[in-house]
């Protein structure tokens, strides 16, 4: 007689209160390994978690600027997640944000100062929309009519806009009354967007809006069900009389247009064209449409929590604490997160066997 | 004392029980068809016996010592070896590069030539596979050579084969089965899976029936007629013979003229057909595996296109406003990884029943009514994959059917399915037809064709060699016509 272990594959999917619960115990082992880097690197777990909590949910004012910054995580989230519906894999977020700052700068900088701020800023955003659909369909045809890897072309174009906005920030629309500062000059007063309440921005509106947009095509539309189609089965679709080309065509376009609009966001509250826009929000989208298993009201949950991560990094640096624990911390989310979504797939049986003599 | 025992095994899925109480003997060196249905639990039993599967009871013995339940290792260790219906080779590699992953002979490189033992085996059963050509060079045949020797390389004893003759022609079954004759008097055991009757009797020495999980039958297969192992399978159902539908010639459906298609290495798959069907006609396209009829269908279908010539079918647009099954059903007809529910809709979600927003009550109800067509006993909610064959089938023709198209297009309907499931699509093609719809369909089945078809279309090599009408149906002549071009 001899005991074994093993992982059998469940039958039955687990519900969604048991994946929460085993979500909550993976959060809880990382901050619990991350305890133990902060206490290797000499300082005080308890005062760390306690200074990244205040920076990114402890007050009015930290949680205002947690929701802001949730507004760019999400809508890049929420756009990798529209694409991977398809089986497309998204990483050009980063980029298509970029341009979509870019293409918002231009009509921002266009327009006359007279414009009244319903035309500037609607006009702005949609800008931004445009713009990141358009640096997404730049991989999207090859994709679509040769088959080229999205996964490389999106990746590759991530550093070619970010170069050509260094270049625009230098050179053609480097802000003379900047000093030497990489900016462009501020747009234009109204296609600002101001704090609605508190320090809260109207992006919030516009990720919530985006989210119910994601539920929707999951939920009925025939757009949704022929992303899914043809990303579980290409030749299915075909002879379901899917067009495999408009499908990725149209898949990756949504997909950069979030990501643009969130850079067109970005550059609306800050005003102006810089490097610094995003601090990576492209490739935080990537995990949090991942943790959040591709679904649109957990990420919308997970962009708020992910962002008041980001937010609490800031503050660790006053407790004298680095701000890389922040990045550890994420980043030992993520995996605990997937091992544990992936796991709760699989049960540990135990069971004896008579061992063959 | 018998090569395997089988002992009291039952394995559940859920709710539903696969294997209750199984238990069979198979002596050594003979070989043991295992019959029955689509879903009777022969697949389930077979995976328990390789290890694949972990039974909730019961034991599984090799020269009356039992093997570890649920171990495939264990499983190999002892002797037992498994051909799966769908072949387990590395395309990209040789045919001995195969077996010798399997055998895992080197420590760091793997021999690159077989040795004097492999010669010796493969001259013992007669194999004739070039064990140096890459595997996606060889036929299907040749491939299931190679995966029956590279089972019997790793020391098998007993052979488990699961539908070996589905993808041969007539002459390459009576091939194999000369193998597996070879391989029982070489004192190895074969357990063959199968719903073919006729084959199976002239090779087996003994047969286990099956059906609901059950063995129902365990013995010699002297003394047992056709009809008798029929009732054995379907238990005391009726079994209807089809009809030929009886209905006027209406309206031209369909118009092949002057099809000819290329392979993707330009090879001749079909050339120069012409034929059309009209309204309450069944036409069959009849021949021998791998001369053209798929490739033919498949065009009609609109899954690939013909190199030189026009088919004319009803459309909307660009769309087939036809109703077109697939040979194969997983990742064709239906996408494998999406619910029944969302599968029913595949094709009828851009019908003008439903707009660009597809309303939940209305899905609902479109699955329930594809599901019930030809009675699947599955929750719409459930994955496509996990579905039986006979079940995939339904679905697709439930769905397909369920807008009364005029033309129905339905490449081998009947492939694979067990005799009461096949029964019940051949009525409902016959009961379409006879309601004036121009029903096409491709079969390699004289029987089933010589019973429902108005029209008969031979193909050989490609071609249309024959167009018959019932009054000149004649097996003799039919078979002659099917082999023909082959031996020419």
């Amino acid at each position: 007689m001899s005991l074994r272990l093993r992982f059998e594959p469940r039958l039955r999917s687990v519900g969604a209160g048991e994946i929460a619960l085993r979500i909550a115990f993976g959060v809880v082992l990382a901050l619990a390994a991350g305890g133990l880097v902060i206490a290797m690197s000499g300082h005080d777990p308890v005062t760390a978690y306690q200074a990244l909590f205040r920076g990114g949910f402890g007050s009015r004012m930290a949680f205002e600027g947690t929701l802001n910054k949730a507004v760019p995580i999400g809508l890049c989230a929420l756009g990798i997640a529209l694409a991977s519906r398809a089986q497309l894999t998204n990483i050009g977020g980063e980029g298509q944000f970029y341009f979509g700052a870019f293409t918002a700068t231009a009509i921002g900088l266009a327009l006359p100062e007279a414009t009244p701020g319903w035309i500037a800023i609607p006009a702005v955003l949609v800008a931004g929309i445009i713009g990141g659909g358009f640096w997404a369909l730049i991989a999207a045809v090859p994709k679509a009519l040769f088959g080229v890897s999205e996964i490389l072309s999106t990746l590759m174009l991530n550093y070619i806009c970010m170069l050509w906005v260094g270049y625009l920030v230098r050179g053609p629309w480097a802000d003379p009354m900047a000093y030497s500062f990489p900016y462009s000059p501020p747009i234009i007063d109204n296609a600002q967007m101001m704090p609605l309440f508190g320090s809260v921005h109207g992006g919030l509106f516009l990720l919530l809006a985006a989210t119910l947009g994601l539920a929707l095509v999951d939920r009925g539309s025939r757009w949704g069900y022929e992303l899914r189609v043809s990303g579980d089965a290409p030749e299915a679709a075909r002879y379901g009389g899917i067009s495999a080309t408009a499908i990725v065509i149209s898949a990756l376009c949504f997909s950069g247009a979030m990501a643009g609009l969130a850079g067109a966001v970005e550059l609306s509250t800050t005003g102006r064209l810089q490097l610094g826009l995003s601090p990576g929000y492209g490739f935080m989208g990537i995990l949090v449409a991942w943790l959040a298993g591709g679904r649109a009201v957990p990420i919308l949950i997970v962009s708020i929590f992910y962002a008041g991560l980001l937010n609490g990094g800031f503050s660790l640096q006053v407790s004298r604490v680095p701000s890389s624990i922040s990045t550890i911390l994420q980043a030992l989310i993520l995996i605990f997160v997937l091992a544990a979504v992936t796991l709760s797939q699989y049960r540990l049986r135990i069971y004896r066997s008579e061992a063959r003599s | 004392m018998p090569l395997l025992a089988v002992e009291d095994v039952s394995k559940s899925f859920g709710d539903v029980h696969a294997n209750t109480d199984v238990s069979f003997l198979v002596p050594a060196g003979s070989v043991v068809a295992l019959l029955g249905e689509n879903g009777a639990g022969k697949s389930t039993i077979m995976n328990a016996v390789c290890g694949l599967y972990l039974p909730e009871k019961g034991r599984i013995r090799i020269d009356g010592a039992v093997v570890e339940a649920g171990s495939p290792a264990a499983a190999r260790a002892a002797g037992i070896g498994m051909v799966h219906q769908q072949f387990k080779l590395v395309e990209t590699l040789t045919a001995y590069e195969n077996i010798s992953l399997a055998t895992g002979h080197g420590r760091f490189l793997q021999p690159s030539a077989p040795d004097e033992k492999l010669r010796a085996l493969m001259a013992e059963v007669g194999f004739q596979v070039d064990l140096s050509a890459p595997v996606w060079s060889l036929s299907l045949a040749a491939r299931q050579q190679l995966e029956i020797l590279r089972v019997l390389a790793q020391g098998a004893r007993l052979l488990i084969l699961d539908e070996p003759t589905s993808v041969l022609s007539p002459v390459e079954t009576e091939q194999l089965f000369t193998i597996v004759r070879r391989i029982a008097a070489s004192g190895r055991s074969v357990i063959l899976i199968s719903h073919k009757l006729a084959e199976i009797r002239d090779v087996a020495d003994r047969i286990v029936v099956m059906r609901g999980g059950r063995v129902v039958f365990s013995g010699e297969n002297k003394g047992l007629s056709a009809d008798d192992i029929a009732e054995l399978i379907i238990g005391k159902r009726a079994l209807r013979a089809g009809v030929r539908p009886q209905a006027p010639r209406g309206t031209r459906q369909l118009s092949v003229h002057n099809v000819s298609i290329r392979g993707r290495d330009g090879a001749p798959l079909v050339q120069q057909v012409s034929f059309d069907v009209h309204g309450g006609e069944l036409v069959v396209v009849l021949g021998v595996t791998g001369n053209g009829q798929s490739e033919l269908l498949d065009a009609i279908g609109g899954l690939m296109a013909p190199s030189e010539g026009a088919i004319t079918a009803p459309r909307t647009g660009r769309r087939r406003a036809f109703a077109f099954i697939p040979a194969r059903h997983l990742g064709i007809g239906l996408a494998p990884g999406l619910s029944l529910e969302d599968n029913a809709l595949l094709g009828p979600h851009r019908s003008e029943r439903f707009g660009a927003w597809l309303p939940r009550k209305a899905v609902r109800a479109h699955a329930k009514a594809v599901l019930e067509t030809f009675q699947v006993k599955a929750r719409a909610q459930s994955a496509t994959r996990r579905l039986s064959g006979g079940n995939l089938q339904r679905v697709v023709l439930g769905r397909e059917l369920s807008s009364s198209p005029p033309l129905i297009v339905a490449s081998y309907p009947t492939r694979g399915l067990d005799i009461a499931s096949a029964a019940q699509i051949r009525e409902a093609l016959v009961a379409k037809a006879s309601a004036g719809a121009a029903v096409l369909m491709a079969s390699e089945e004289l029987d089933e064709s010589l019973e429902i078809a108005t029209r008969i279309l031979v193909m050989s090599s490609g071609r249309i060699v024959g167009d018959l009408t019932p009054d000149a149906f004649d097996m003799d002549v039919i078979g002659r016509m099917m082999t023909a071009a082959q031996e020419s």
